[in-house]
């Protein structure tokens, strides 16, 4: 019985097992030494805990994991990522089984209905991966998306994962028409096929094409084991976990430094890097979704976020063996050979300024890598705090948020000033009276000509809708959104505190803005400043009152309107309904969508501090996305951050577009029937 | 109240129109005529027209090392008036040269001044300055407290020259004192460029989207030139190429606080402002009467800026000229 088993053929004799078990040990040894040098890096970098809320870390493991809900956004590439990782999940089993075929003659993994079912499952799979390589090389080849790099990398992955399959099924094939007593076919209906196309063929032949195939599968699967931690494949062994450890805070929330006890600030070498951080670059696989709607990527300038992780990733693997020298006690006498910083030797100050931290790439990365917001936040708070070195002209907005609580550095006592004529408390003044909400009005609802008249249309929208609100008047201070991610760390904490301590002190529960940046700071940055309020974007709290029938939107704008979504409002706070809710409430007015819209809405170009600096590099993202939008060919476009309405207008005269920017507010005003209203 | 000595300012014989503004005020405090000290080489001839600004006498020092300015030997000149006369209060405007010889002067005599002040008044014998801080966001009161000559450093273009029917001023040639130079001007270079920093301009003369067209620049210097004024520019018209970066004023170029700022065709956005906001004065010239700039200009011409603009370049002019 057994010398009618093949394998026995292959593996000839105990010589031949002893030798193919120690090239099975040597294999796993070196797979196992490689696995264990990447994650011993990760324990040298700065701690972070994500080993919290477990169970949350679970479902989202599922849904993005094994679900992986955000890689069919692309629905071709999530068909055929899918079909290889099915693949893979199954036919581990196989391999190993092999393996164990090899050792131990006439081993079977799973006896009877069982085994049945797996043989079913996995002959299945074989053909379904074939498929998915298939769609692969064809996209590779022919359709070419743009933000894949052809790299050779990946034509050699996709070759040993096919070869893989075939030498599988072409061994099984063989050894059924060599063997038929030993196989049912019912079960494997692809061997059945390759089995049907061996009739008739030589034994010897068959032999010989069993034996190959036995071995090249065995030999390329060893080799695929070890060859995984040293390209960015890696990415097979590293995203579940990466996606088990991911960022669960708001993703406008940046990590607060502890900055009375630091001794180092930011990140400047590997080591200041959290394992996390490298983690996310052993996972990046490199598929460049990142980079698709990336304001500065698109735009010429030296930020790719995923060149940026890549880089990040090469700078941990250069210092992998220094790292480890430095561990294990080692390294000797001798100083190490100084290496490179990040910033300045892997990643220039160019590409840390260009961020407008708009999270399109954080948002778009299917195994929730951070490519580049809140590392690049980290390395400028290195440049700002440590070195203060940065773009001259920051210094301007630094010095006016000190001094006046505003980036313009216009006079503190003026910040309410635009409310002079109007109807409108302060919170000191309406101590006692009780107040609904508090309107923020921010820096530019303060100062900015165009914003100011929003902040009217508000006072009027609630007003008329009979909202009992207030403001701080020349209490409130810039929330620090700029700040903080110019790397201003130190002034956005004390802003934070100061701001957290006026609204506690007024026992605010209920905040109202029409600014997203304000909007994101007060609502997921201030909690750890013991600041916790229930924050309304200005759409919100509108839109819900036209549902309720307190603000009635009567006056006909029969205009066609397109939507510029603000960042920070729509994929940072997923508010994307709100200010669309209102633009189709206007009666006559004609919403049509972008082409690049709600997570896929292009940045204006001011975030992340970028209001405040020259745009020296590149063609303008601004000018770039007003384009897109005059494309749509609409009357006008609707926004709903003073910041878009700057770059926005801004980029209007230059380029002489006639899509006139409105922001929604202004447009509800207009359509909104005014009560009686006792002033 | 005690007498006024105040320091007159020469160059190339010509007397700065700051130290005439310095010399009325004096007069004012005074109620009439007061002493000035003058130095330089040959400078007898701008004597008569000092009698016009309220000098009812005037020391003057006349040698070959006084020539040109050096800060021993004007400062001597004013010591030396000031052993002769005995001044309780030394008026000196604020200029670069002021700036220099008014803190030396006052070391010398122990003495305290009042720096650069916007107004200034006697309260009984007290002089009383009243100086800008924090960027022009406050007022200071200050006083010399109890030092025994009061003195100030008044900010030009803030007090008004005033001239007036008046005697010839006396004449007190100071006696030549020795002047031991620890540094000596040898000579003064002027700098080849005509072109004014921006960043430390007095005056400056702007242009925005408003000009249209790199084309029309030749418009704005005109202007430019004739107020002997640096010249800015907004964002707009850099971004478009129309100029370089460094005339740019506003939040992300140069922030700039001149006496006198010019915007021409300048809506006014408050980048804009964030540069320029603390100019002493404010001028406006743009064609939108609803533009931001008004709210915050001194003085505002609503009109196309292609006629403002040559004629205001030709009112000075004429102005000058008188």
């Amino acid at each position: 019985m057994t010398d009618s088993i093949p394998t026995d053929r292959v593996i000839a004799g105990l010589l031949g097992r002893v030798v193919f078990g120690a090239l099975v040990t040597i294999a796993i040894l070196a797979f196992v030494y490689s696995v264990a040098r990447r994650i011993r890096v990760l324990l040298a970098g700065a701690p972070e805990n994500r080993f919290d809320r477990i169970p949350l870390r679970i479902r989202r493991t599922i849904e993005y994991a094994f679900a992986q809900k955000r890689m069919f956004r692309d629905l071709y590439a999530g068909i055929f990522h899918i079909l290889i990782f099915g693949g893979f999940v199954v036919l581990v089993v196989r391999s190993l089984s092999l393996v164990v075929e090899g050792l131990i003659p006439g081993f079977v993994l799973l006896p009877g209905a069982a085994g049945n079912t797996y043989t079913l499952v996995k002959d299945v799979f074989e053909v379904l991966v074939l498929v998915g390589v298939a769609m692969a090389v064809f996209r590779r080849a022919f359709a070419r998306p743009p933000r894949l790099d052809l790299t050779l990398d990946a034509w050699f992955i996709l070759f040993l994962i096919a070869l893989l399959m075939a030498t599988d099924l072409v061994a099984d094939g063989a050894r059924s028409v060599l063997n038929p007593t030993a196989f049912d076919l019912t079960w494997s209906p692809a061997v059945a096929a390759v089995s049907r196309a061996f009739r008739g063929t030589a034994p010897a032949t068959l032999q010989a094409i069993y034996e190959s195939c036995w071995w090249i599968h065995l030999a390329d699967l060893l080799f695929f084991a070890n060859y995984l931690p040293y390209s960015k494949h890696f990415h097979i062994l590293a995203s579940v976990p990466n996606i088990f450890l991911m960022k669960l805070e708001p993703m406008g929330r940046l990590g607060t430094p502890d900055l009375e006890n630091s001794e180092r600030f930011g990140v400047s070498r590997v080591e200041d890097l959290s394992w996390k951080s490298m983690l996310d670059g052993y996972t990046c696989t490199e598929c460049g979704r990142c980079r698709v709607v990336c304001p500065t990527a698109l735009t010429g300038k030296p930020l790719d976020p995923r060149v940026f992780i890549a880089t990040l990733r090469d700078a941990v693997y250069d210092a992998t063996p220094e790292i480890l020298a430095a561990q294990s006690g080692r390294g000797g006498d001798s100083p190490p050979a100084p290496r490179k910083d990040l910033i300045g030797g892997w990643v220039t100050e160019d590409t840390i300024w260009a961020c407008t931290t708009c999270g399109y790439c954080t948002s778009a990365c299917p195994v929730f890598i951070i490519p580049a917001v809140d590392k690049i936040i980290e390395m400028r708070r290195h440049l700002v705090l440590e070195k203060a070195e940065f773009p001259k002209e920051m210094q301007t907005a630094f010095r006016g948020m000190e001094t006046n609580g505003n980036p313009w550095g216009m006079a503190a006592s003026s910040r309410a000033d635009w409310a002079k004529d109007l109807p409108v408390m302060t919170m000191a003044e309406a101590e006692g009276s009780p107040v609904d909400v508090l309107f923020w009005v921010g820096c530019a609802g303060s100062y900015e000509d165009r914003a100011k008249k929003v902040s009217r249309a508000l006072v009027d929208l609630l007003t008329s809708a009979g909202v009992r609100f207030a403001i701080l008047g020349t209490e409130e201070t810039c929330n620090g959104d700029s700040a903080r991610r110019m790397g201003n760390e130190y002034l956005f904490q004390i802003l934070a505190q100061q701001n957290v301590e006026t609204m506690n002190g007024y026992g605010i529960k209920k905040i109202v803005t029409n600014c997203p940046h304000c909007f994101n700071v007060i609502k997921n940055e201030y909690p750890p400043f013991g600041g916790r309020y229930e924050v309304l974007h200005g759409t919100e709290l509108v839109s819900s009152l036209i549902a309720e029938g307190r603000i009635r939107l009567e006056n006909r704008i029969d205009e066609s309107i397109t939507f510029h979504d603000p960042c920070y409002l729509g994929r940072y706070n997923d508010v994307y309904d709100a200010p669309r809710q209102i633009l189709e409430a206007i009666p006559g007015l004609r919403l049509q969508e972008l082409a690049r819209s709600k997570q896929n809405g292009l940045c204006c170009g001011a975030g992340g501090g970028r209001m405040w600096m020259e745009e020296k590099i590149g063609t303008r993202i601004n000018q770039t996305r007003m384009q897109e939008i005059a494309e749509a060919k609409t009357d006008s476009v609707g926004v709903s951050c003073p910041f878009c309405m700057v770059m926005i207008g801004n980029a209007r005269e230059e380029l002489g577009v006639e899509t006139k920017p409105f922001d929604v507010l202004e447009l509800a005003r207009r359509s909104m029937v005014e009560r009686s209203v006792e002033r | 109240m005690s007498k006024f000595l105040v320091f007159i300012e020469q160059r190339d014989g010509k007397v700065r129109k700051a130290s005439l503004e310095a010399l009325s005020l004096a007069r004012r405090l005074a109620g009439g005529p007061v002493a000035a000290v003058l130095a330089g080489k040959g400078v007898g001839a701008l004597v008569k027209d000092l009698g016009r600004y309220g000098a009812g006498v005037v020391y003057v020092a006349d040698s070959d090392e006084l020539a040109l300015y050096s800060s021993q030997g004007y400062v001597g000149a004013l010591d030396a008036a000031a052993r002769k006369e005995s001044p309780g209060a030394v008026l000196v405007a604020a200029t670069s040269m002021g700036k220099d010889v008014a803190p030396r002067f006052a070391a010398r005599h122990d003495s305290g001044v009042l720096a650069d002040v916007m107004d200034l008044h006697l309260d009984g014998d007290r002089l009383v300055g009243s100086r800008p801080v924090y960027s022009g966001k406050a007022r200071a009161e200050v006083d010399c407290g109890a030092s025994p000559i009061q003195i100030a450093t008044t900010r030009p273009n803030v007090f008004p020259a005033e001239a007036q029917e008046a005697a010839e001023p006396r004449v007190e040639a100071l006696e030549p004192f020795e002047v031991a130079p620890r540094a000596r001007v040898v000579r003064i270079e002027a700098s080849e460029t005509k072109e004014i920093d921006v960043a430390e301009a007095d005056v400056i003369v702007s242009g925005g989207r408003g000009i249209k067209g790199p084309e029309n620049w030749p418009m704005v210097r005109d202007l430019q030139e004739a107020l002997g004024a640096a010249l800015g520019a907004s964002r707009a018209v850099v971004d478009a190429g129309w100029i370089d970066h460094q005339h740019q004023v506003g939040q992300t170029g140069k922030v700039v606080s001149p006496t006198l700022y010019v915007a021409a065709g300048i809506s006014g956005a408050i980048q804009h402002l964030a540069g320029m906001g603390t100019s002493k004065v404010i001028v406006a010239l743009n064609k939108d009467p609803e533009a931001p700039i008004f709210q915050v200009a001194t003085y505002g011409i609503v009109g196309d800026i292609f006629q403002t603009v040559p004629e205001l370049a030709k009112a000075v002019r004429a102005a000058k000229a008188e």
